[in-house]
């Protein structure tokens, strides 16, 4: 019981399911929370069904907070994978074509690059690569060079944004 | 002539407009942008002045970065021409600047461009590039009396 009361922590990209244990017919619920539960599916998250109910981000985590109260849903899952870092084949492809221009320092240049950054490459954005190359372009004394290692890289981005 | 690379910038998230002109701040070309030639002439002027004046001391400048009109201007310098963008925000700053150095070297690469840009530049007949005067400018100079 004192597990069910525990404060469940969550953001926009958790995704939850119904409730096995407690029906929504044995509460009484408001107009709104129904909405809300006729959306819960396992597989959408917070972000989608406030999107779906044009509803703020904070009016539809209140309304989850509440009907987690009512025990009528569970946390499925609250996946940081939602989060959409920059998967490592990018980071792969940008250290080969560094290494083309500046040599073998370009893994040091890069790693530190992103420490610089205070990000990792595990938990870097995607907003963030054009900073990220920006950076490193700077690390690029020849200018015809840094401009081509700047126009392969502006590629790659228009094809991943 | 240049409205594909010129797009290419508009294109960006928080981009007003863009425009280039030659370096007697003759506009050659915009996009996205609803103000007067006059306007822009004056701004190009503007900006050509704050890099002759560091050009006078000697220092290199290629790009220079302000605000006008609430908005976020960024010129940068080539040798006969500027391109100048207006921003809504700085907030794509570093996507914006890559994307502008890109677009400098597409531009001056286009060989039809950098024609229409020559006879923008300057009258050839009266320029002097060399600091003398030989026989064939003095015999020009002459006939223009």
């Amino acid at each position: 019981m004192e597990d069910l009361n525990k404060k469940v922590e969550f953001n926009e990209n958790a995704v939850f399911a119904l409730s096995k244990s407690k029906s929504p017919s044995e509460v009484t619920l408001r107009s709104a929370e129904w909405a809300v539960i006729t959306q819960i599916d396992g597989h959408k998250t917070v972000k989608d069904i406030s999107n779906l109910l044009s509803m703020g981000n904070d009016e539809a985590i209140g309304l989850f907070h509440e009907l987690i109260k009512k025990e009528l849903i569970e946390l499925q899952s609250m996946d940081e994978e939602k989060m959409d870092y920059i998967p490592a084949d990018f980071f792969n492809m940008l250290e080969a074509e560094l290494t083309k221009v500046i040599g073998p320092v370009a893994p040091l240049i890069l790693d530190d690059t992103i420490m610089e950054m205070d990000t990792t490459k595990d938990h870097c954005l995607p907003e963030r690569i054009p900073e990220l190359i920006e950076m490193l372009s700077e690390e690029i004394v020849d200018s015809e060079k840094k401009v081509k290692f700047q126009q392969i890289m502006l590629n790659q981005l228009k094809g991943m944004m | 002539m240049s409205q594909r690379w010129l797009q290419e910038i508009v294109n960006l998230d928080g981009v007003e407009g863009v425009f280039i002109a030659s370096n007697r701040a003759k506009v050659i070309d915009k996009i996205g942008l609803d103000l007067k030639d006059s306007q822009l002439e004056a701004l190009s002027l503007r900006i050509l002045r704050i890099i002759a004046g560091y050009h006078i001391k000697s220092q290199k400048v290629n790009e220079v970065e302000f605000y006008w009109q609430n908005l976020y201007v960024i010129g940068k310098v080539a040798s006969e021409f500027i391109l100048v963008t207006f921003c809504k925000t700085p907030k794509v700053l570093s996507l914006l600047r890559i994307t502008l150095n890109v677009t400098m070297a597409n531009i001056l690469e286009d060989k039809k461009f950098i024609k229409v840009i020559k006879d923008h530049v300057a009258d050839r007949v009266f320029s002097l590039e060399k600091g003398e005067i030989d026989e064939s400018e003095k015999n020009l100079i002459s006939k223009l009396k």
